[in-house]
C-alpha cells in the first residue's frame, strides 16, 4: 500500500510549519525525511501517525495502521521487556498463546529474549531501540514512522544501528518514514530523501541525486560541503559553451586545486577539515570558498587553476529526482 | 569514637530537641495510662486505663466510628483528589492558573473549612436536613473537602513529569482507554495517591478540631471521646483517656509501617525504574 501525502498544510497560530507537501511513499520503501531542527519534521510524523490534524491536505495510508517510534523509544517503565512487545497484541485481544509465541519470536530476532524479564530502565540505548521496534512491529503496522532513530547512539555505533535498521525494514518488509536532521544517517538507511527546508520538500530523491544533482545552493549546503564557483573559473569544466557563464557545485571531491605560475586564483586561507581540505581563494578581488579533498600541498600566497574531477554516478542511483 | 561516627551523631543533633518533646509526650501519657501522675501529689496512683477501655464498649465503638469516617473519607479524597489531578492534567495550559483554586482549601484553616461545612451539610444547615446521617456527612464533607486537594497537590505533582508519549504510543498499538490506564498511568498516580491516602486516613482517625465542630456526640470521634473523659470527668476517668490515646498511637504506627513495608516489598518485588 503506497502512502500519499497530499497538499499537507499545518500552522502553529501565525507560523505556518508545513506548506502544502505532496509526495508518494512506495510500499516496502524507505524514505528519510532531511531538515534541520525546528523545521516541522516530528511534526509531519505526528500527523502521519494521526496524534495530530493537518489544517489542511490529506494523508492516505490503508487503514491508517502507522505506528511512531520517538526518538527516545518512550518504552512503557513499568512493564517489562516482554510485557512492552506485548502490550499492542493485547490491546487486540489475541489468545495469550499466540502473544507469548509471537513475542519470543521478536525478541528472538532481535536479540532480546535474555532481556524479557528485565524493566526498561535496565537497558541500554541501543537495547531500548530493539525493544521499541520490536514493540511496533508486532502489531504488524501498514506504515513504520521513525523519529531521529541515531539521534541517541553514540557516533562509532550510528552506522551499524543505521544498516542493522535497513535490514531490519528489508526483512519485514515495511513501508518506512524516517526523520532526522543528519544527511550521513539519511544518506546510509534511505531509498530516497526528502529534503525538508522552511516548510516545504525542495527535493526528493535518490541519496546521490540529492547530494551530486542538487536542485538548489540550499539544498547542495544541507547536504554537505560544497564548492559554489563560476563555470569560467573552472579548467577542465566540459560543460557547453553556453553553460560557462553560470555557476556549478561541487562536492570536495570534485574539486582538485592544482599549483602554477599563472594559475586564476591565489590561495588566501587553508585549513584541514579532515575528509577535506576548506579553502578561500582570491580571483579578481573576489573571495570564493571551496572545498577539496585531493591532497596537493597548499600554502598562503600560492597560484591555483582549479580542475573539476568527474565522479562516476550509477544511473541507477539518481533516478526519480523530484 | 571514630571521626566518621561523631559526624553521624552531629547530623542528628538537629533533629534532638524535636525527638526529645515527641518522646516526653509519649512517655508522659503512658505514664498516665498506667495510673501514675495524674496528680502532683505523690502517691497518688489510680488504675491503669487499659482494663477499662478493654471492657468498655464506649471504646469500641468510638474505635470503629473513627476507623469508619477515616475509611469513607480516605477513599473520597483520593478518588476525587486523583480524578481532579488527571483532570488538571488534560487541561490546556492557558486555563491552568485558573484550576490553581484547587488549592484554597489547603490554605483554609479548618475552622474555616468546618463552618463553610457546617452552614451547608450540618444540622440546621441546607443540605443537612436532606441527609440522614447529617453529623457523619458534615464530617466527611469536610474531611473530603480538605483533604481532596492535599490528594490532588501530591498526584498532579507526579503527573507533571508523566510523559504524554506513553498514552500516544498505546493509542497507536491500539490500547483503549482502560488498558492505557492500568498499565500506565496507574503505575504512576498509585504510589503518591497511596501515600496521600495513609496521610489522610491518620490525620482524619485522630483530628480533633472538625469533629469537635462537626461531628456526633454518640458515638463520638475516639478524639473526642478521650478529650471528654480527660478534661471533663472524674481524675480516676483520666488513665482510660490516655490508654486510649496510646493505642490511637500504636494503631497509627502499625498503620504506617505496613503501609511502608508494603511499599518497599513492591519497590524491591515488581518495579525496577
Amino acid at each position: 500500500m503506497n502512502v500519499q501525502v497530499h497538499k499537507l498544510t499545518k500552522r502553529f497560530g501565525e507560523t505556518t510549519v508545513l506548506k502544502n507537501l505532496s509526495f508518494t511513499v512506495s510500499h516496502g520503501e524507505f524514505i528519510s525525511v532531511l531538515g534541520p531542527s525546528g523545521v516541522g519534521k516530528t511534526t509531519l510524523l505526528r500527523i502521519l501517525a494521526s496524534l495530530e490534524s493537518p489544517d489542511s491536505g490529506t494523508v492516505q495510508c490503508g487503514s491508517q495502521n502507522a505506528v511512531l517510534v520517538f526518538q527516545d523509544y518512550v518504552l512503557f517503565p513499568f512493564l517489562t521487556v516482554h510485557q512492552n512487545v506485548a502490550f499492542g497484541l493485547e490491546a487486540r485481544r489475541l489468545p495469550q498463546r499466540e502473544v507469548g509465541a509471537r513475542v519470543g519470536r521478536l525478541l528472538s530476532h532481535f536479540g532480546l529474549s535474555d532481556k524479557a524479564a528485565e524493566y526498561p530502565a535496565r537497558l541500554s540505548a541501543g537495547q531500548k531501540q530493539r525493544v521499541a521496534l520490536a514493540r511496533a512491529l508486532a502489531v504488524e503496522p501498514q506504515l513504520l514512522l521513525l523519529d531521529e532513530p541515531l539521534a541517541n547512539l553514540d557516533k562509532n555505533l550510528k552506522r551499524d544501528t543505521a544498516l542493522y535498521l535497513r535490514g531490519v525494514q528489508r526483512e519485514f518488509g515495511i513501508t518506512t518514514i524516517c526523520v532526522t536532521h543528519d544527511q550521513e544517517e539519511a544518506m546510509v538507511i534511505s531509498d530516497r530523501i526528502a529534503l525538508l527546508l522552511d516548510g516545504e520538500i525542495k527535493q526528493l530523491g535518490t541519496p546521490a541525486a540529492v547530494y551530486y544533482q542538487p536542485n538548489s545552493v540550499a539544498v547542495a549546503r544541507f547536504m554537505g560541503p560544497v564548492s559554489v564557483l563560476p563555470n569560467a573559473l573552472l579548467v577542465c569544466c566540459e560543460a557547453p559553451a553556453g553553460e560557462r557563464s553560470g555557476t556549478c557545485m561541487l562536492r570536495p571531491e570534485q574539486v582538485a586545486l592544482r599549483p602554477s605560475a599563472s594559475g586564476a586564483l591565489t590561495v588566501r586561507e587553508v585549513r584541514l577539515l579532515g575528509l577535506y581540505r576548506f579553502c578561500i581563494l582570491q580571483a579578481e578581488g573576489t573571495d570564493y570558498e571551496v572545498f577539496t579533498s585531493h591532497p596537493v600541498e597548499l600554502h598562503r600566497g600560492q597560484r591555483v587553476d582549479i580542475d573539476r574531477v568527474r565522479v562516476s554516478i550509477d544511473k541507477e542511483a539518481v533516478r526519480e529526482t523530484v | 569514637m571514630s571521626s566518621q561516627r561523631v559526624r553521624t551523631a552531629s547530623a542528628f543533633l538537629p533533629l534532638l530537641p524535636f525527638v526529645l518533646f515527641i518522646a516526653a509526650g509519649i512517655g508522659y501519657t503512658v505514664i498516665q495510662s498506667m495510673g501514675a501522675w495524674i496528680t502532683v501529689r505523690p502517691g497518688d496512683v489510680y488504675p491503669a486505663g487499659y482494663g477499662v477501655i478493654l471492657q468498655s464498649a464506649w471504646f469500641y465503638r468510638s474505635l470503629l466510628y473513627s476507623l469508619w469516617i477515616a475509611a469513607v473519607s480516605t477513599a473520597l479524597s483520593v478518588v476525587l483528589g486523583t480524578v481532579l489531578a488527571l483532570l488538571l492534567r488534560g487541561l490546556p495550559q492557558q486555563l491552568y492558573p485558573f484550576a490553581l483554586v484547587y488549592k484554597i482549601p489547603l490554605i483554609l484553616p479548618h475552622v474555616v473549612i468546618g463552618l463553610i461545612v457546617l452552614v451547608g451539610f450540618g444540622r440546621g444547615g441546607v443540605l443537612g436536613r436532606l441527609a440522614a446521617a447529617p453529623g457523619s456527612t458534615a464530617l466527611i464533607s469536610a474531611y473530603v473537602f480538605k483533604s481532596a486537594s492535599f490528594v490532588t497537590l501530591l498526584v498532579y505533582a507526579v503527573l507533571r513529569s508523566f510523559d504524554a508519549r506513553q498514552l500516544e504510543t498505546a493509542r497507536m498499538l491500539g490500547a483503549g482507554a482502560w488498558q492505557s490506564f492500568r498499565h500506565l498511568l496507574l503505575p504512576v498516580i498509585g504510589p503518591p495517591a497511596a501515600t496521600a491516602g495513609v496521610i489522610v486516613f491518620l490525620f482524619s482517625f485522630g483530628a480533633f478540631d472538625l469533629p469537635f465542630l462537626l461531628g456526633a456526640s454518640r458515638p463520638a470521634m475516639l478524639a473526642i471521646d478521650i478529650y471528654n473523659r480527660y478534661w471533663y470527668r472524674d481524675l480516676p476517668a483520666r488513665p482510660a483517656a490516655m490508654a486510649s490515646l496510646v493505642v490511637m498511637f500504636l494503631f497509627s504506627t502499625l498503620f504506617v509501617a505496613l503501609y511502608f513495608r508494603l511499599v518497599r516489598r513492591q519497590k524491591h518485588g515488581t518495579r525496577h525504574v
